[in-house]
């Protein structure tokens, strides 16, 4: 933590002293350490310690009539506005997320109204600025009551635009219905497959070691071994990791356990037709791998964009048996298997 | 191309008596699932509503009811085992 800290020294570029305040100015340009530290979180490592130390930062040269927006004190988060804001004179108020990003944050409360009032109290604000407007990312609003927090602090609040790139239109009094709403296109379901291997494969691992030991079971009962389960059981990851928010939008169906079937299929099919694997060994892959891929697709629910609980709930009382009948049946189809 | 899921059951409830149209529910949603008509709200597109909360968070009149929490199936999971609600409670981890 202290560590993370100390590194946060890098993209302060020096302060600005306003009153008995001395506030960093923070660098609108990344640094190849930046970049790499983006590359390692989108990977998957240290995701939760990634944070900025919140408080009040200077961009360019702001002054005490110049805009402060607000965002959460995770570090990919901060390094994605500062970057967008390049050329602009603002403050920059983070608060104390636990480095957690804006949305998540909101709709755990820290990216509260609570928590944003503390940090106003906190950081100056108060003395630093001379007017009362605070702009607010559009996703802080499932954490945020604009109005409550008006009334507690006096501040105005504002909702900006959903993602910081269109923050300098939305000071320019420019405000358009893309900006309000949220995407999930080919490149932002791309950047999460690495996440959804790092999450999963200790899911893989133990469904790997669980189908070992069944198949040396069966080899002691018939005194053959196959291994038909590995190739099935990484196939069944695969698909649901990486063909599932790859496919997304053109797998069959709403519910999502039905997609991760599709996508196990269509892993399934140019096997089938390459390696021409017996009756058994064909039905027994494409049930372990469908079972597993669906069963990966579900939780992909929470990597989405526009799931909502509903949904998950009125999904999952077919999506946990499906994929429980499909891994049984596929373990007793792997017992017809002879060479 | 804009993404649907299921639309069956969602819990998003607008109360015409109580709305102002002030228009801070299509401000804030994040799937344009409001629209402002005749001096009142509509949500005309409710079927991308994901449960959010926003709106009803921010709506001062009190007009809008919406049963909101995370679409995780992974928090619903684990919300289901600990006899918690669905909450991915994970200060790391997931999101």
């Amino acid at each position: 933590m202290l560590k993370q800290m100390k590194k946060d020294a890098s993209f302060i570029s020096g302060h600005i002293n306003t009153g008995n305040q001395s506030i960093p100015i923070i660098k609108s340009q990344l640094s190849p350490r930046d970049h790499i530290g983006s590359i390692a979180v989108r990977l998957g490592y240290s995701r939760g310690n990634y944070r900025v130390k919140p408080g009040l930062y200077a961009l360019g040269k702001p002054g005490e009539f110049s805009p402060v927006i607000v965002t959460a004190n995770y570090k990919l988060t901060v390094d994605i506005v500062r970057r967008d804001l390049d050329g602009q004179n603002l403050w920059i108020l983070v608060i104390d997320t636990a480095g957690i990003n804006v949305w998540c944050a909101a709709g755990k409360g820290t990216f509260g109204s609570q928590n944003i009032a503390k940090w106003i109290l906190k950081s100056g604000l108060n003395d630093i600025v001379k007017h009362r407007r605070l702009i607010l990312p559009q996703l802080g609003a499932t954490g945020v009551a604009a109005h409550t927090l008006q009334k507690h602090t006096g501040w105005i609040i504002q909702y900006g635009p959903v993602r910081s790139r269109d923050l300098p239109a939305f000071l320019k009094g420019e405000e358009t219905p893309s900006m309000r709403t949220v995407s999930f296109n080919f490149f932002e379901r791309l950047v999460l497959i690495p996440v959804e291997i790092y999450t999963g494969l200790k899911f893989m691992l133990i469904t790997l070691s669980a189908t070992v030991f069944y198949e040396v079971l069966l080899y002691l009962v018939r005194g053959e071994f196959h291994f038909t389960t590995i190739a099935p059981v990484i196939g069944g990851f695969i698909a649901g990791t990486i063909f599932v928010p790859l496919l997304l939008p053109v797998l069959p169906s709403r519910y999502f356990f039905v997609k991760g079937f599709f996508a196990a299929v269509s892993l399934w099919v140019p096997f089938v037709l390459i390696l021409n694997p017996d009756l058994f060994t064909a039905i027994s892959s494409l049930f372990i791998s469908g079972s597993i891929s669906s069963f990966l697709a579900f939780n992909f629910t929470g990597a989405t964009t526009f799931t909502s609980l509903a949904g998950v709930r009125y999904e999952i009382r077919a999506a946990l048996p499906f994929a429980m009948v499909l891994m049984i049946s596929g373990l007793i189809t792997i017992f017809f298997v002879r060479s | 191309m804009r993404q649907k899921y299921i639309t069956k059951i969602l819990s998003l409830e607008l109360d015409n008596k109580l709305c102002t149209g002030c228009g801070m529910c299509a401000t804030v949603c994040p799937h344009g699932v409001f629209d402002i008509r005749e001096g009142k709200a509509a949500a005309s597109r409710k079927q991308y509503c994901m449960e959010c909360g926003a709106c009803k968070l921010n709506c001062r009149f009190n007009a809008i009811s919406v049963n909101s929490g995370v679409g995780c199936g992974y928090a619903v999971i684990m919300g289901a085992i600990k006899g918690t609600g669905p909450d991915c409670g994970c200060s790391s981890g997931c999101c």
